[in-house]
């Protein structure tokens, strides 16, 4: 199966992103890291179709970067 | 005789809620028990989760995208961020004749600190001379226009289609007060040209006490008041700088977005149509019954446009005395200057006003029986 994990600057964008997925039929997980350097990251791991998941993000969330969903 | 309290005061908080919205707050106290946007486990993301929903149906309902959809603790909370958010010192304000005290003692300490100056622009019966009045007002130093969406004393509707168009042409940033106009009449970011609308939660909307809403269309950038923890950059000393986090420091009111959401829920399965035709149809009643008296003064143009909320005097009776009155006789009708000084100097109402506001919960019934114990006191 197919793992991919995204990774966000925002829990809002984190949701928004799940639910975006989740209304296209691509599941994911919703997750939370840290790191020494970025702070809090909220994750979501995508569990199938990444490629079609990472287009549709980019179609639907263009402001990603901008505004707290950095793709690191 | 009435035998439990009937709420008038509704442009205060609206009472009843709706049972949508009861149980809504009931749910999410029992099940929303985690920290939205903290955690990384099952009870922080089911609260995310519940408060994106949130921020969806919101934005939907204002035609906003919803990251610019901020949750405050009340309009007044919303206001002030806005207002001390979006402007530069040096800058000139215009506002009306009519604003709440959240509005105008926000700018007054801006004006007074020496950092804005500020223009107060006269509101008519007549549309048009206040268009003229605003458009005078302004100057190349006029970074906002900020204005009530209707009085919460007489409930005079600003023609806020006008004043959006002219802030468009010159640049200039309208802030909106909706506390009085939003869920009782259609309020869009897009096709009333708002720029940011602060409004609460708990009147139009039915949510509870303790809510309300900052909706940006993302056009003027707004510095935060509040700094804090937002769940996101936590090892950043410094505020995140995208939305909604930037204005969203500290832990958020789970059940009072809940009973926000659900509020809007109801008023979207009544239709919004349908309850401005039943308020204004309670607000004639009561204009109709009482305007014949030579004794009551109504503060309300025939001319013009307004949303359900009424001010009245009964010659020779302080308001407080009417609304003591009438509360004996189990009528709740707020008296007095609403928290809004400006208002009432302009209408010149002397000891303030009794205020009618119904919501859709009150009954044709009621509104006669509170207008015969009115005319009774005459």
């Amino acid at each position: 199966m197919q793992n991919y994990t995204l990774n966000f600057r925002s829990p809002t964008a984190q949701i928004k992103a799940q639910n975006l997925l989740s209304a296209h039929g691509i599941k994911s997980l919703p997750g939370k890291m840290t790191s020494p350097t970025d702070g809090c990251i909220y994750t979501l791991r995508i569990l199938s179709d990444k490629e079609r998941a990472i287009s549709i993000l980019k179609e639907k969330m263009p402001d990603l970067r901008k505004n707290g969903g950095a793709l690191i | 005789m009435i035998d439990r309290p009937v709420n008038f005061d509704n442009a205060a908080t609206t009472f009843p809620k709706p049972d949508e919205v009861k149980h809504a707050v009931s749910y999410a106290v029992s099940n929303y028990g985690g920290n939205s946007g903290r955690g990384g486990h099952t009870l922080s993301f089911r609260a995310s989760e519940m408060v994106y929903k949130a921020r969806e149906v919101i934005a939907d309902f204002f035609d906003a995208q919803p990251e610019n959809v901020i949750f405050c603790s009340s309009c007044t909370h919303a206001l002030n961020t806005a207002i001390k958010g979006v402007l530069k010192p040096g800058a000139h304000v215009v506002t009306s004749s009519l604003e709440h005290n959240s509005v105008i003692r926000p700018l007054v300490a801006l004006e007074r600190q020496g950092l804005i100056t500020l223009t107060i622009a006269e509101v008519y019966d007549d549309d048009e001379k206040t268009i003229e009045a605003f458009r005078r007002a302004i100057n190349n130093r006029t970074q906002a226009i900020v204005c009530t969406l209707a009085s919460n004393v007489t409930g005079k509707i600003l023609p806020v289609d006008a004043l959006s168009g002219i802030c468009r042409q010159k640049n200039i940033c309208l802030i909106a007060d909706g506390a009085q106009a939003c869920g009782v009449i259609p309020v869009s970011l897009k096709k009333n040209g708002i720029n940011i609308l602060c409004t609460s939660g708990h009147k139009g909307l039915y949510g509870i006490a303790g809510t309300g809403l900052l909706i940006t269309d993302g056009n003027f950038p707004i510095k935060p008041l509040l700094h804090g923890g937002t769940g996101s950059g936590s090892l950043e000393l410094t505020q995140p700088d995208f939305l909604p986090d930037s204005l969203e420091s500290g832990t958020l009111n789970t059940a009072g977005i809940a009973s926000v959401c659900a509020g809007i829920r109801f008023l979207n399965r009544m239709t919004p149509e349908r309850i401005i035709k039943y308020e204004n149809h309670l607000t004639d009643i009561f204009v109709s019954q009482l305007s014949h008296s030579d004794r009551i003064t109504i503060y309300r143009s025939p001319a013009g446009l307004y949303v359900p909320i009424v001010s009245f005097n009964i010659e020779g009776m302080p308001s407080e005395d009417v609304s003591a009155h009438l509360n004996e006789k189990g009528f709740c009708l707020r008296a007095g200057f609403h928290c809004s000084a400006l208002a009432h100097r302009t209408l010149n109402t002397g000891t303030g006003t009794v205020r009618f506001a119904p919501s859709v919960f009150n009954r044709e019934t009621e509104v006669k029986k509170l207008c015969q114990e009115i005319k009774n006191m005459i």
